[in-house]
């Protein structure tokens, strides 16, 4: 059995410098020595290099799903006084559209909060939109 | 494109990077992985593993990101052997399925790399020849890549790789002659 490191211990920086022809001869050695001796690293870097010769397109499933992961995490370590101040719009429009909704008759009453309603999410989502919230 | 994204803005949480950022790493990330699969069969599980690759990335916050070095080698290049190592990961961790003869499936460890389902392994003895002549040897003969496309990959001329895929078998051959000798050797002795 080699003495050569398995994929898990090569860094994926060490392999990447390699593949980009940026290594000295003694690491050059090193890697192509694990390469030659730990078939699945092999198929890695292989493909790694198709990946980057001719990408596919990536499907939306997969984007959206992984969009997904991306927003919470993105927005730790910023600074929070943005929500509160949305929210607090938010707020004040719900509150304007509903008051004028009830102003315009009883008759009417439950026709307009539904489209106080539907008029409130449509400048929600137009404002989160244009802060760059909510977005796909 | 790709190679104009800055890795400490990424891992500093500016949203605005990581959108603008997502579409063409995905597309790195999903052929590399699909590749990786399809070659065990598995390339249904593409998806989890894509996702499974960006929480790598998000891991200890952004640990690989911050640690990538733009002197050392291109981003695009970077993501995608993470992205390939994560789907090696992946198919590591599989309970292991039959390969071959109930001799193999004794003889398989998890702790041992799983046979490439790609071609055949060449098992050449450490010690006797140079790391890339063992390399020229997996890549030509166990990977059938042409001379010109293994000195693609390694970057150089497909004369050197003909030249020294000869010198290699030529001091394999060299060496099975010896093993005979001394084994002629000692019988009769």
């Amino acid at each position: 059995m080699s003495d050569s490191p398995r994929h898990d211990e090569i860094d994926p920086l060490l392999l990447a410098a390699w593949l980009d022809r940026r290594l000295g001869a003694e690491d050059d050695a090193r890697v192509e020595a694990a390469l030659a001796n730990d078939p699945a690293l092999l198929d890695a870097v292989l493909a790694a290099r198709a990946a980057l010769v001719v990408p596919e397109l990536p499907s939306k499933m997969t984007l959206a799903a992984v969009t997904a992961l991306i927003p919470s995490r993105s927005f730790e370590g910023q600074s929070w006084s943005l929500r509160p101040a949305a929210m607090a719009f938010a707020a004040t429009v719900m509150l304007a559209v509903a008051v004028g909704g009830f102003g315009l008759g009883r008759g009417l009453e439950g026709l307009q909060n539904e489209s106080a309603a539907a008029r409130a999410d449509q400048v929600l989502g137009g404002y989160f939109s244009f802060f760059g919230e909510g977005r796909r | 494109m790709i190679d104009m994204f800055d890795p400490s803005a990424l891992a500093a949480g500016d949203s605005g990077a990581w959108r603008r950022f997502l579409s063409p790493a995905t597309a790195i990330a999903q052929t590399a992985i699909r590749r990786v699969l399809a070659a065990a069969g598995k390339a249904d599980e593409t998806g989890d593993v894509v996702q499974d690759f960006f929480l790598r990335l998000l891991k200890d916050d952004c640990r690989l990101l911050r640690r990538f070095d733009p002197s050392r080698a291109k981003i695009a290049t970077y993501l995608a052997m993470v992205a390939a190592t994560t789907a090696v990961d992946h198919l590591r961790k599989k309970v292991p399925q039959p390969i071959g003869s109930a001799q193999e499936l004794e003889t398989w460890l998890p702790s041992t790399p799983p046979p490439s389902p790609t071609g055949e392994r060449l098992d050449i003895p450490s010690g006797v020849l140079t790391p890339r002549q063992a390399l020229i040897l997996q890549l030509t003969i166990g990977k059938d890549m042409s001379p010109q496309e293994a000195g693609a990959l390694l970057g150089i001329s497909e004369q050197t790789v003909r030249s020294m895929r000869h010198k290699a078998l030529t001091r394999l051959r060299e060496l099975e002659t010896e093993n005979r000798s001394e084994q002629d050797g000692t019988e009769k002795g």
